[in-house]
């Protein structure tokens, strides 16, 4: 049943398609009966080219299997996951390396996905070293990013320690931006950071996507900054999509008693705020 | 003062300055002239963006911070006990039993190789007298309850085996076995989801109804103390710059950093939304902890700066009854 719902795209080309995902852990060790997880569990949907696909639900539900799955840091079982138009789910290492570059992540906390002595020039450079540019292009393009990222280049050799965690986080996303990527996975980028601070880095996400015309994958379940940031929404629960279309149906007429629980909680906040603070 | 309200007063923080100095690096001054009370049952919310010494606050009730943060001056008075001066036995008497703390993270303050029964046990073993076995039944009774369903599954269950909310209420159950006076809660909901986060709320609330020891609630999201705290302190850059009731301080925020955060705070609701457009901020960087200007922290970032603001740190104004502000706006 929720196998048949599809992303409602307009677009007929989108940028990425994935269909009928499946992906299972085994858990259990030597002395323990090993036990198969499906963590996700034939996912469908697409994001057409400069558009954001926003996948919500609970903790637990499969967002992050979803997101490693079409990174290709996890290979699923079954399942087809198209870039324009190449299915990159059963590729191999070497033939990935040109769609690595395409797709990027950005994970919650900024700090442990780096290297802590590295400096920000380093962490910024990295992705360029590996893909064997000259010392001095690597830095001209470092410069020009963390102006884009709207940091001082002055601050291109403090350590990343020395950054705090929403200086941080745009670190991360000039680096992901590096090679030029048309997909960008926001794997929980924006929570645990304070109001303000997420409001910034959520701006900077918009202008960055109608400059380079990005495509997002936002992984959240702060319906907040989906209502703000996503073209279309799909809920996840059980490693299942059990609702998705464009985000104002979505929004204003839920279907799925998941979607209805996580508007819930947002609407007590709403109405919490109403009652606290009359404007 | 009248004699009753001073009997009330719980915990006493006076003046209190806390200073961290990094191997290197500048000193960073995290707790900056600090004045709050706690008073008995109630529950107190402190509000503030990270790094502005909300943690450095709740860690040093407890005498926990690391060596490298040095008390400048001020004191923390619990029932008149000055919990700086005393020796590390006294304050092993507190910690647990008189004041206990919620971390924010549970899957950091649980002992992974321990099952989480016998960790709350542990934290009855020196303060309470009892068997073993009476001490495993108050364990489960207390699981419980947490709303557990299965206490006795929950007890021989090790932290890895539990989701994030279940954690939570554990490390939740450990703060509460003693049935301490104050309990202290550090962002106890920022690792959670929007419906775990409210769940939390709801246990912690339950406890407070029934048990009666007053919550020291720390967050960066305003939203969670609407309903839930008595009274609010707004901190800012290692300062409170203003404290009142809960519902006023909502209802009509005084100083400029607390009416931006409720400004931001109510951005946030969904029905006013229109997508893709631009999120609220508020302007300029968090203050830098290591250099202490002349005048007020906020003033870089303030819409409504005047001259004083450059060169004079605000007092306390009080323009209500049972509200301070730390603004020139205010001055009589």
């Amino acid at each position: 049943m929720p196998s048949s719902l599809t992303t409602d795209v307009s677009s007929s080309n989108p940028l990425l398609r994935v269909k009928a995902l499946c992906k299972h852990y085994v858990r259990g060790h030597v002395w323990k009966k090993r036990v198969s997880i499906q963590a996700i569990n034939q996912v469908n949907f697409e994001i057409a080219a400069g558009h954001t696909l926003a996948l919500v639900g609970t903790s637990g539900s499969g967002k992050s299997t979803v997101a490693r799955c079409i990174t290709r840091l996890e290979r699923p079982e079954t399942g087809h996951i198209w870039i324009e138009g190449t299915d990159i789910a059963r590729l191999g290492s070497r033939e990935l390396s040109p769609f690595r570059r395409a797709i990027q992540m950005i994970f919650q906390d900024a700090i442990t996905s780096m290297n802590p002595r590295f400096s920000a020039a380093e962490v910024i450079e990295e992705p360029l070293l590996i893909q064997g540019r000259s010392r001095a292009e690597r830095r001209e393009i470092a410069e020009a990013l963390i102006q884009d990222v709207a940091l001082s280049p002055g601050w291109l050799d403090r350590s990343v320690m020395e950054f705090s965690g929403g200086q941080r986080q745009r670190l991360a996303i000039a680096r992901a931006l590096t090679l030029q990527p048309r997909l960008l996975v926001l794997d929980e980028a924006l929570s645990g950071l304070d109001l303000s601070t997420q409001a910034q880095i959520a701006n900077l996400l918009l202008d960055l996507q109608s400059k380079r015309c990005l495509t997002y994958l936002l992984i959240s379940h702060e319906m907040g900054l989906v209502a703000r940031m996503a073209d279309t929404v799909a809920v996840m629960a059980n490693g299942q999509i059990v609702e998705s279309g464009d985000l104002e149906q979505v929004l204003t007429d839920p279907q799925h008693m998941e979607t209805k629980n996580l508007l819930a909680s947002v609407k007590v906040t709403e109405l919490k705020l109403a009652a606290g603070a009359p404007s | 003062m009248a004699v009753s309200a001073q009997k009330s007063k719980l915990l006493q923080i006076q003046e209190l300055s806390m200073t961290y100095f990094p191997a290197t690096g500048n000193p960073v001054h995290a707790l900056d002239d600090v004045s709050l009370e706690v008073r008995a049952k109630e529950v107190l919310g402190i509000l503030g963006e990270s790094g502005c010494g909300k943690s450095t606050l709740a860690t040093a009730v407890l005498r926990l911070l690391p060596a490298n943060c040095k008390h400048q001056h001020g004191q923390i008075l619990f029932r008149d006990h000055d919990l700086l001066t005393l020796s590390e036995s006294e304050i092993n008497r507190i910690r647990g039993r008189e004041i206990a703390l919620v971390a924010q993270d549970p899957a950091l303050s649980l002992n992974p190789v321990m099952t989480v029964g016998n960790q709350i046990a542990e934290v009855l073993q020196p303060h309470v007298p009892l068997q073993s076995k009476q001490r495993q039944e108050r364990v489960r009774a207390l699981l419980g309850e947490m709303g557990f369903d299965q206490p006795s599954e929950i007890y021989v269950a090790y932290p890895h085996q539990l989701s994030g909310g279940q954690r939570q209420r554990v490390v939740i159950a450990q703060a509460v076995a003693c049935q301490p006076s104050l309990i202290i809660a550090d962002e106890p909901t920022s690792k959670l989801d929007p419906p775990l986060r409210a769940d939390v709320i709801a246990l912690l609330s339950r406890i407070h109804k029934q048990f009666g020891m007053a919550i020291l609630l720390i967050s960066h999201d305003p939203t969670l103390f609407i309903g839930f705290a008595d009274r609010v302190a707004t901190m800012y850059a290692g300062r409170i710059v203003e404290t009142g009731n809960c519902k006023e301080i909502f209802a009509r925020p005084l100083h400029p950093y607390t009416q931006a955060l409720v400004r931001l705070a109510k951005s946030a609701a969904t029905d006013s939304i229109k997508a893709k457009s631009h999120f609220p901020f508020i302007e300029g960087d968090a203050a830098d902890l290591t250099v202490k200007g002349p005048g007020c922290r906020f003033e870089p970032r303030c819409a409504e700066r005047m001259e004083i603001c450059t060169c004079n740190v605000p007092p306390d104004f009080s323009p209500e009854i049972e509200r301070s502000v730390s603004c020139f706006k205010y001055a009589e």
